[in-house]
Parts: C-alpha cells; structure tokens; sequence
C-alpha cells in the first residue's frame, strides 16, 4: 500500500540454493547488543559460523546463552548490530521487515517453542495458510498437500478441527506440518517434540532424516542434551561464543560442575535424567 | 466484613507456631489434582504424598509437563486440590476459599517465579512494599522502612526508586526474592528462580537462599537444573504427576 | 503513599492514550445531560421571567377617542392593575432596498416609559423625542435599517415625512409572533404631525392578579367596558390575553424535550464505548492481577482498586465537562433565544447550576461504574493459574457456524482474507457493543435528514395557504372588478382574486372571555389555496355562515368538532354560524377562519368589494415575487389607488423554513455528536483488538506475511465492520424518523408528519462511515505493520 513508506521494488525472492560443497548458510562476525534501560548487554560477542544442505543441527546451551538469539539472526526476526548473514544469494540482514516476510514464506519453516498456531482457521487452514501467503501451488494442489502434511504427522483426522480443541501435541505436530507447507529448504525448530509422546517424537525425527536427506538444512534449538544428540552436528553456545561448533574437534570444556555433598545422589539424577523417559505425558490422543 | 476479619486473624497466627525443626511443617497426604480440558480429564497429580520440615531447601525436578508447576500450585495455593489433603502448620489450606487462600498465601508463603512477576509501573520499593499492604500486617510507614531494608539484604537498596525496567534480570530477580519475604513468610517456593540468569548472580541468590534456610525457613524449589538440584537436601523428582523419587520420603527427617 | 493507590495512578498515567480515551467517553455524555439541561433550566425561566416582567397587556379595548381621565377612572376598577391608552396608526415606510411597506406606529402618553408591554432598550434612547422614530428590532431587519438612519414615511396623501431612527427595542412580549409586521414606537404629538389625531383610540389594560386565569380577567373586562360605555362611547371590540406564560415555551420546552432525549442516547452509546474500553483494560491487566493474588491481595482489595480507577476517569471527565456544559448549554439557550426576543440573565462566564451540576455528577459516576462493575467482577475474580499462565485457556471455541461456511462463499474471502472475517467475530460482545453505537449513532444521523424533509413538507402544506404570489391589500374596499382590471394592466400578473377579510369575535360557551378570529372569505372558485383537513370538509358555495377553523380553535375549545354551532360577532352582529371544518395551519395561537365571499362580504357589507387580492404571477420565485410587489404597488398608486400594502407570499415561507433550519441545525449536532461516539468505538475497537493479537501477527509475518497482507487483515476488517453497521443504522433509521418527526411536528403544528425518505441522510452517512472506518482502521494498521516480530514474540 502506497500509505505506508516507499514501496520497495519486490526484491527478487527466490529459494536459497548454494553450490555443491558451499555453506547455504553464512553467518560472519555476528554481533549483537540489545540496549536496554538497565545498560547495554552484549547477547552474541562475535560468531562466525557455517550451514550447509543436508545438516541437522542442534544448537544447545543454557537460558541466556545466546543460542535462541544467533538463531534470530537466521530467521531474520532479529537483526545483528554487526556482522553479516547470508543465505543463499540473499543478505539477510538487509532486507526490510516485509521482504523478509517474503523471504520467509519461501524459504524458512519455523516451528516455535510454543506452536502458535493461529487460533481463528482449523488445522488444514493453518497448513495451507503458507502456501496461500508466498502464493505457491494451486489452490486445488494446497489442499490435497496440506491433508498428504497433516498424515504425515499422524493428524489427517482432525485436519478440520480448531486449534483449541486439539491437545499440545497435536497442535505442535500441526506446527511442524505448516512449517514444511512450502518445502523450504531450511527448517527451525524451537524444542519442536517438548510435548510429544515418544512415538510422536520418533515419527517427527524420522521425518527431519528424511527431509535432511532430501537436501533440507534443520536447525533445532534445545536444552535438552539427549534431544541435542539426535542430531548429527550439535553447536555448543555459551555467554554469547561458540565453545563448539560441532564441525571440528577442538572443543573447549566449560563445565562448572564442582564436586559437592551430594555428588553421588547427582550423578543418579543425572543418569536418570538421560533415560529414556518410559511413559511419556499421557495426551488423550 | 467481622467473618472475614476473625478468619484474617485465624490465618495470620499460623506462622507463629514453634519453630519445631523435628515436626514436618509442611505435610501433603493423597494430593490428587485432575484438570478439565478440550480432550477429556487429564490427571495432572497422583496420590501425593510429602512432608517438608523447616530450615530445609527442597528441590523437585521433572520433565516439562511433569507436573512439577501443579505440586507448586498445590503447594502454594493457587491451584485447589481435586481431593486429598495439604497442610502448612495447623492450616488446613486445601479447606480455604481461593480469597482466603490469598491472604493465607500472602502472610505465610513467599513466591518466586523464573520471570519475576514484578509490576511494572510500580518502583522496587513499592513492589515490595505491596504484600504488606495487601494483606495489612504493618503501618505504611513501617513496611516502607521494612522494604528497605529487604531491599538492602539483597543488595539492591540503591535502586529502590528505579521501576523494574530499568534494573537487569538479576537485580529484578533478587527484588522478587525481596518481595516474597515482605511479610516474613515461613516458606519460600521459587520454580526456576535463576533460569533467566548468568552464573554469578545465580550463585548469589544461592547464597542467599542459605541464610534463610539457616534462618529456619523451608525453601522449595523447582528446576531444570542438574547441578542447582545438587545443591538441595531433600531432593525429589516427578515424573507423569507422580512422585518417582524422593530422597526423604514420609517419616524421613531431613535434619536427624 | 499506599502502594496500591500509586498504582492506580501509575496505571492511568502510564497508558495516556487509552486514559485519554476512557475519559473523552465519559465526557462526551456528560457534557451533553450538561448542555442540555443547562438551557432547559436556563431558557424556558427566562422567556417567562422576561415576558412576565414586560407587563404583558391583558385587555384591549377598540373604542372612541378619550383622554387621561378615562384612564384614570378605568384603573381604580378594582381588578385593574394598569391602565394606558394607546394609539395605533400605519403608514407606509420606503425600505432600504425601495420598496414599500407597511409599518405600525404605536403612541402613548409617556412612549418608551408605558408601562404595559415594556420595551427592552437594545440601542440609542429609551424614549423618542417628538418626529422621533424608535423601531422593533426586528423591523430593522426586515426593513434593512441601522441606529441613526433616516426613514422616509408616506401618509395617506402622498405627503413625505422623514424621521430619524434614534432608538432600537424588543418587544418581550412577542405580540407579533405570526405576521412580523414591523412597528415603531412615536410620542403622541408625532402622531399629529403624521396627520392623525393625537389622542388615544385603544385601551390597554393589565390585570391584578390571576393573570393566567381567563374568566377571572374576562370579568375585568367586562367591567372596564361597563366604565368606558358609561362614558359614552362605544366599544368597538376588545381583546383578551392571559399572560402568564411565553407564548413560545412550549415549544421551546418541546424542542429541548427532544433534545435531552438526544442526549440521553448519547449518554447511552458513550456508555457501550466505556464498556469496551474497561474491558480491555482489564483484560490487559490479567497478569498484574494474578501476580497481587499471588503475593496476597484478596478479590475484594483487586476490585477497589480499579472501582477508584473509575472514579478517577470519572472525576477528570467531570472536571471538564461540567464548565464545559454550562456554558455550551447557556451559547445554546442563546442561539435559541435569539429567535425569540428572551433576554437571558447574566450568570457569569461559567454559568453553573446545582441541579446541572448533580445531574451530570450523577450520570459521571453512575453509567462509568455501571458498565466498568462487570468487566472488575470478571478481572479481580480470576484465578491466580489462569491469570498468570496467560489465560491461555481458549475462552471462545471457535468452531465453524453456517455463517461462517455462508461468507466463506464469497470469492474475496478465500485466502488469507479469511481471517480477518473470522477475526472480526472473534470478540462478539465487544463486536456487538460497536456494532450498536455506530447503529444507533447512524440511524439519527440518517433520520435527522429524513425529518428535514418532514418539516419543510409541513411548511409546504402550511404555505399551501399563501399560495399567492404576491398579497395586494388596500385602505378600503374597490370594486373587484375595477382592481381585477388594472392588475392585467402589468405584465407577469397571472390572474388575480379578491377576498373578504375581516376581524371577528367568537363567544365560547361556558366562558365570558371571546377569542378574536380573523376571517378570510376567498371567491368560491378561489385556485389559491390548498388546505390541509383535519376533520370536517370545507367551505362550499351555497353554505349559510359555515366557516371552516384552525387547530388553534381546538386550544380554546377542545371538543369542538364539525357541526358545532358557535357565536361570532361580525361587523358588531352576533349570529349563529356552523363549524364546517378544522384544519392544519401554523400550530400557533392565532385563531383563523375560512367562509364563502358570499356570507362574508353580506356580513360586512361589501357584495363584489374587497380590499384584500390575491394575485398569481408568471414566475413563483420569491425574487420575482419581491420585484413584481413592488411593480404592483406603484401602479395602483399612480392610478389613484389607495394601497395599504403589496407584499411577496413567498416571504411567509421563507420565514418559517428558517425557524425549522434551526431546529434542524440543532438536530444535526446532536447527530454528529452520535456519530463521533460511534466512530470512537470504532477506532477502539480496532486497535483493541490489534493489540490484543500481537502474537498472532508476529505468526503471520513469520510464516510468510509481508506488509500489505498484514495491514490489509486490518482494513478489511474495519470495512466489514463499518459496511454490517450501515446495514443496521439504515435500518434503525425508519422508526427514529417516524418518531422524531412526529414528535416535532406535533409539538410545533400539533400534527403529525407524513412519512418522508431523503436518500441525503444514507449517502452522507455511508460516505462518513466509509471515510470513518479507514481513517480508524489505518492507525492500528500501520502500527500493526510496523510491529517487529521479535517485540512480539518474546520468549519467556
């Protein structure tokens, strides 16, 4: 709409692709402060890191870390102070807040900590919405995908149902079904199985093989190191650094576990931690 | 209006029982809490049962889901139970009316959340100073020295007339932790109290944590963390609303 | 400072803008009960006090010449409380523009100091000096005269006098109120020089008490003509009048009757925008709720809390609208007045009045913490868990009606649009709250126009009595032939008709008083008038004495009906005439009769006479109608006519199409004062809505959403909103305009209306809510697009 500020020439979108062997995704000396009322606090202290094709990738580190804000940069919903990210031919960084949208639409699946689906349209709504946005596909063709996405994740009985009366599961299933409407090559997730039972979990990593297989980057972002280790490449963030980046073998030990009074008892709590939890949340499924 | 004042009193005076380290203070028999959903009943706690003594820093652990945030809703009051029983003192708190349980949690139960639940447009001091007006057990003028002087305990008496954004996550924590003794609860229950923070003011709030258990109070506490559950004496974890493991189990005293 | 209450003004400061808005809500509504009473207290008062305190005349005797002494032994009749001779005479007056017409001149003993019907010095002397003219200060206007000019008279004989105007007054008691005629006030010995005898010819007489009581002054003056015969001469006619209240009151308080009703509505729709503005607030505020529960506030401390909230707006609201009101509502009682002589007291530059003032902080507190104790009750009742997880239970459950699957058939919904259809039924209540404000606002909006319409058809139908071009009167009777003759004389002149017309006296049974009619007697084959029946039939050639009155008969004798036989004293004979007939004319007092030429013109002597014509002209419009008057007139005259007065008919409508504007103007502000509520409950409820869906707009840009889809959902929104809300105003628009003008019109022409539609009223008003619902979806969907995602998405 002409009201709101120049009209920008629609930047050519297009889907990411990097030559074989290249990163698609390259993030250099990324830096990034956040002004606030308190001072200025410094989230990422300059990281510099590759993506390619075919990854899954797992970035792991405390609250606070850094980890949920890099991954920002990537999905454009937050820019660098400094610092430049590349995906594909596009500079990220310097596109504008609705060619970013754009960019989006082709080329991201996000899948957020907490689905937000959108609690107006039912779950096929949700999933064709997409597609409708970066006008992929015919309307004929979205629909029969958005029911072939829905099965795939195990929901093609209540495609028509609204968000409200499905339960945390289904709703993060269907999230994840929306985030590979357009097939975009690279796909972020934000503990996309926290609320899955372990069958659910088992088809929705199964489904990221097969997607990364198929030439898709999946970056998942987690606290739980268990989850970290499904994934071949796990990225390490700590105070703003990348301690490991999960490609080479330099790894730098920042562990402050200290010995204490209850060692022992810990360390059966931290064994129990790592099994497998046998029965999962009940959701009326 | 007079019904509800004798119940004020009634509700006030349980803090002031003996300090009696031996006796659990905190007692949960056969807690069961099954909540209403779109997807049919879903059982959120089962057959729970724990006792807590005072001077002792508990902590519980458990997936996401687990139900570690109901047995603290439970424990705190503000969620009721679907049946069973939980006692603080010689309060019957599964008994009371959720507006008495306000003013049963406010005099007796400090409360800290992993986001600190301050208010916004209010400044440190009046954020402190609040539950003490709220539940009318000291003149204005001394619960505006009292928060103070919470406020100088910890360490951040120098911000006092600064609004919580304008303050660091840390410092906005500690004057949660300042608030919820404005009314010298016996109990403190914190979920994730420093998930949000770096490791040196994660540690200091430890410390302080410490002294109030030295003091006499009962600190429970909910965490993700491996190493911060270390650091507990009565360890417990949940797992599916059922407790799996409890390092103290009933009839265990934690100080013997 | 308890903690509790600096949040409370934390919280009404921190949000300017929506404390902003809250409060406009609350004053606009208060400002018009203030507006309002405040000249239904003020106006009404003071058109009595004035008219009242002008010693308004209660008798008037027509007799032979007296003096002083006649006087004087008529007022120590006991019941007399004043008594004053008065001397009437006309001459011709040259208007500023050329014309002619003709004004009356008023001569007493002591002119300027009478005391019966007093003036009201607006400018220049109290009291002219002899060959001085003080003139009515409407007459200056339709004379088109200042303070200072000279005025040249014309008398009978064609001798020229000039007099300067050296003093301008209001007559207070409104005697005039139909014929405008424009009169002057001169001394007794300027009479003379005018070439009339200089003593009096009518008594003027006041009575002591009871002046509302009209047997009481009946007998008085029956008594007063007992003394004036016994003096030997004879009583030509008299005239009565109570005088207690302003001629005009009731429909003055019938016009601010309607209004406050008005008012009311708009206390009313100011009411549903506080609603919605509260609930917002507390919805907004669930968490901070939560958190105070948590750390021990019980639900009674969270609901005094935000119940003071509310009276702060409240209080801030009163503060300015209660000066605010009193003195728009004092300019509107002046507006009001201007129209009729009322001189207003002086209260000081913020006129306040205690009933005003508790009525507004009645209304200021009442309809606030009327409308803001559901959504509190709602807020401070929450529960700890579901305020501070977010109320994420999903209070709405969203599910597909047939309404939905009906709309979803619309081609310009598939797509991304849908949501914004969906989104605008999310939040019924709030939906509905808006949908009836901008309805309601909209329906009088649209109905004001209709009843425009309404009103000038009635001043159409009233005018169907002057429906002559131009009105030809002379000093005495011709033959109508001879007139009929010169009149095709001058080109333009359509045809022309003359009438019988003269004063009557009608006795009404049971009561000692008569009322004066004026009766017109037009040619049976008259093409001239139209008349409006309400009951009966009307004058047919060959009826014996019928006569076919106004509505203002009904006022004197309010059984009366066709068929009756009633008294009328004609040319000093009482006989029997029948009433044939009742029918619509002005509404006011006056009493007006209609009869056949041929009854009348026997009665009074003048069989193929008249002195009164009736011309029909070529071109109706009122500046030919001006022009030809004056053609007319000089014509006559040099052919040795002696004409008393040419006057344009259309001049009569015109005067009574600019008091319905007023009224009409009146209405219109009252409307548009709906229509803003309405549009700011529009623009509220767009950007409460935006606000509370952040979330989801950041889900949208994440997942594809670029700009102009986003800003699009807004619009889109508003535009349906704005499009279901003309549906309904338009409907809602019919009853308000049978109402609204049935009310007026009945109040002026004691009347109902016919039933008019004026597509005006629909065009304007779709434009405004086109041009309302963009200009208020715009703001919040800029700002909607220029959320960032990050600021909405933050994680915990």
């Amino acid at each position: 709409m002409k009201l709101f500020g120049s009209r920008q020439p629609k930047a050519k979108i297009s889907v990411a692709t990097a030559p074989a062997g290249e990163p698609l995704i390259k993030m250099r000396d990324i830096v990034k402060v956040f002004k606030t009322d308190a001072g200025d606090f410094t989230a990422l202290k300059g990281i510099s890191i590759d993506f390619y094709e075919s990854e899954f990738i797992s970035v792991i580190g405390k609250s606070g870390s850094g980890k949920s804000t890099l991954v920002n940069m990537i999905t454009g919903i937050d820019r660098p102070t400094s610092g430049t990210v590349a995906i594909g031919d596009a500079q990220i960084d310097q596109l504008s807040e609705s060619e970013m949208a754009r960019w989006r639409g082709l080329n991201l699946g996000i899948v957020f900590q907490f689905y937000q689906l959108l609690p107006m349209l039912s779950l096929i709504e949700n999933v064709i919405l997409p597609m409708q946005l970066a006008e992929q596909y015919t309307p004929a063709e979205r629909k029969d995908r958005a029911m072939q996405l829905l099965s795939l994740v195990g929901l093609e009985d209540y495609a028509h149902k609204m968000p409200a009366n499905v339960s945390g599961g289904q709703q993060q299933s269907a999230a994840i079904a929306r985030a590979i409407a357009n097939d975009p090559p690279i796909i972020v997730a934000d503990e996309p199985t926290g609320n899955l039972d372990s069958r659910s979990a088992a088809m929705v990593f199964s489904l990221f093989d097969e997607l990364v297989q198929q030439g898709k980057t999946i970056i998942m972002v987690t606290h739980d190191r268990h989850l970290a280790a499904k994934a071949r490449r796990t990225v390490r963030i700590h105070d703003g650094l990348v301690v490991d980046d999960g490609a080479s073998t330099d790894v730098v030990d920042l562990s402050d576990a200290k010995p204490s009074a209850g060692a022992a008892e810990a360390a059966t709590l931290a064994d129990a931690q790592q099994e497998e939890v046998t029965e999962a949340l009940k959701h009326a499924t | 209006m007079f019904k509800f004042r004798s119940n004020a009193a009634a509700l006030q005076s349980s803090s002031a029982v003996t300090a009696d380290r031996n006796t659990p203070f905190i007692r949960l028999r056969d807690v069961r809490k099954v909540r209403q959903t779109a997807v049919g009943d879903l059982v959120t706690l089962k057959d729970i049962n724990l006792d807590f003594y005072r001077g002792t820093f508990v902590g519980i652990v458990g997936k996401s889901g687990a139900g570690k945030s109901t047995l603290i809703n439970v424990l705190s009051g503000v969620t009721d139970v679907t049946s069973g029983e939980v006692w603080l003192g010689e309060t019957a708190v599964h008994k009371l009316s959720e507006s008495n349980r306000a003013l049963w949690r406010g005099t007796n139960l400090g409360v800290v959340y992993q986001s600190f639940q301050l208010l916004p447009n209010l400044t440190l001091l009046e954020n402190v100073m609040l539950p003490m007006d709220f539940c009318g057990r000291f003149k204005p003028k001394e619960s505006r020295e009292k928060a103070m002087h919470l406020l100088d305990q910890v360490e951040i008496a120098d911000h006092a007339h600064k609004i919580p954004s304008r303050i660091s996550g840390g410092q906005q924590q500690r004057a949660a932790i300042a608030r919820a003794l404005a009314n010298d609860p016996p109990v403190l229950v914190a979920d994730e109290p420093t998930g949000n923070l770096d490791s040196v003011t994660a540690e200091t709030i430890f410390e302080l944590f410490h002294k109030l258990i030295d003091d006499g109070r009962t600190i429970i506490m909910v965490t993700h963390d491996r190493h911060l559950a270390e650091r507990t004496q009565h360890r417990l974890r949940i797992s599916d609303g059922a407790i799996t493991e409890n390092s103290h189990p009933i009839g265990h005293n934690p100080h013997a | 400072m308890r903690p509790r209450y600096r949040k409370v003004i934390a919280d009404l400061w921190d949000n300017k803008a929506r404390t902003a808005l809250v409060v406009a809500s609350i004053t606009i509504g208060v400002f018009a009960v203030g507006m309002i009473s405040t000249a239904y207290l003020v106006l009404p008062e003071a058109m009595n006090r004035g008219f009242v305190a002008a010693s308004p005349v209660n008798i008037k005797v027509a007799t032979m010449p007296f003096g002083d002494d006649l006087i004087k032994s008529v007022s120590r009749i006991p019941g007399v409380g004043a008594a004053e001779g008065r001397q009437t005479v006309e001459v011709r007056i040259t208007k500023a523009d050329g014309s002619l017409e003709n004004i009356e001149l008023i001569a007493t003993k002591d002119t300027g100091m009478h005391e019966i019907n007093i003036n009201n010095l607006i400018e220049g002397k109290q009291v002219p000096d002899d060959n001085e003219l003080l003139m009515w200060r409407d007459g200056m206007q339709t004379l088109g005269f200042s303070l200072g000019d000279i005025v040249t008279l014309e008398l009978e004989d064609g001798t020229i006098r000039k007099m300067p105007i050296v003093g301008v007054v209001d007559d207070l008691t409104h005697d005039n109120a139909t014929m405008r005629q424009p009169r002057g006030y001169i001394t007794l010995d300027t009479v003379e020089w005018l070439q009339f005898e200089p003593i009096y010819n009518n008594m003027w007489v006041t009575v002591d008490r009871d002046t509302d009581d009209g047997n009481y002054i009946a007998s008085v003056s029956a008594e007063v003509q007992s003394k004036i015969e016994n003096s030997g001469r004879p009583v030509f006619f008299v005239r009565e009048f109570t005088s207690a209240v302003h001629p005009m009151a009731s429909i003055a308080q019938a016009v601010l009757g309607i209004l406050s009703i008005l008012g009311l509505l708009i206390v009313f729709l100011s009411g549903s925008l506080i609603a919605n503005t509260l609930n917002s607030l507390i919805t907004q505020h669930t968490r901070q709720i939560g958190v105070m529960k948590l750390i021990g506030a019980r639900t009674q401390q969270i609901t005094a809390i935000y119940l003071i909230e509310i009276l702060a707006f409240s209080a801030m609201a009163l503060a300015i609208s209660i000066p605010l009101g009193a003195i728009a509502g004092y300019e509107l009682s002046k507006v009001l007045s201007t129209e009729i002589n009322v001189i207003l007291p002086d209260r000081g530059a913020v006129p306040l009045m205690p009933l005003v003032v508790a009525l507004q902080v009645f209304v200021g507190l009442a309809v606030p913490l009327g409308v803001g104790i559901f959504p509190i009750r709602r807020g401070a009742g929450i529960t700890v868990e579901d305020a501070v997880t977010g109320g994420g239970k999903a209070a709405n459950k969203e599910s597909k009606s047939w309404f939905d699957r009906t709309m979803e058939k619309i081609k310009a919904f598939q797509g991304p649009m849908v949501i914004a259809l969906r989104n605008t039924f999310r939040a019924k209540g709030r939906l509905a709250l808006t949908l009836f404000t901008l309805a309601l606002g909209g329906g009088i909006f649209i109905a004001v126009f209709n009843v425009r319409i309404a009103l000038h058809g009635k001043v159409d139908e009233i005018t169907g009595y002057f429906a002559a071009d131009v009105n030809l009167d002379f000093d005495r009777n011709y033959r109508t032939e001879e007139i009929e003759q010169f009149a095709k004389q001058i080109p333009g002149v359509d045809y022309i008709e003359g009438w019988s017309i003269t004063l009557g006296d009608i006795h009404v049974e049971g009561q000692q008083a008569t009322k004066e009619v004026i009766m017109f007697a037009p040619p049976a084959d008259s093409r001239l008038i139209e008349p409006v029946l309400i009951a009966g039939r009307w004058v047919r050639p060959g009826d014996q004495r019928a006569i076919a009155l106004n509505e203002a008969y009904l006022s004197v004798n309010p059984d009366a009906k066709p068929g009756d036989q009633i008294q009328i004293s004609v040319n000093g004979k009482e006989k029997t005439w029948t009433i044939v007939g009742i029918y619509q004319f002005t509404g006011l007092p006056e009493v007006f009769g209609y009869t056949t030429y041929e009854t009348l013109s026997s009665e009074i002597n003048s069989k193929f006479h008249a002195s009164s014509y009736r011309i029909a002209t070529q071109d109706h419009s009122l500046a030919f109608q001006q022009d030809l008057s004056a053609q007319i007139d000089a014509h006559f005259q040099k052919n040795g006519f002696l004409v008393k007065e040419a006057q344009a008919g259309g001049e009569f409508r015109e005067t009574m199409t600019e008091q319905m504007d007023t009224i009409i103007w009146l209405l219109l502000v009252m409307a548009l004062l709906t229509a803003v509520v309405g549009s700011i409950g529009l623009a509220g409820t767009l950007s409460m809505n935006i606000l509370e869906r952040t979330r989801e707009i950041g889900v949208l840009r994440a997942i594809g959403g670029y700009n102009s889809i986003v800003v699009r959902l807004v619009m889109i929104e508003g535009l349906i909103i704005g499009l279901i809300s003309f549906l309904l105003a338009a409907a809602v628009s019919f009853p308000i305009s049978t109402v609204l003008s049935n009310v007026i019109t009945i109040a002026i022409f004691k009347s109902p209306a016919d039933f008019t539609l004026s597509p005006n009223g629909f065009l304007i008003w779709s434009l405004l809510v086109a041009i309302l619902t963009t200009v208020a979806s715009l703001v919040p969907a800029r700002n909607a697009a220029q959320l960032t995602i990050r600021e909405v998405l933050s994680y915990e």
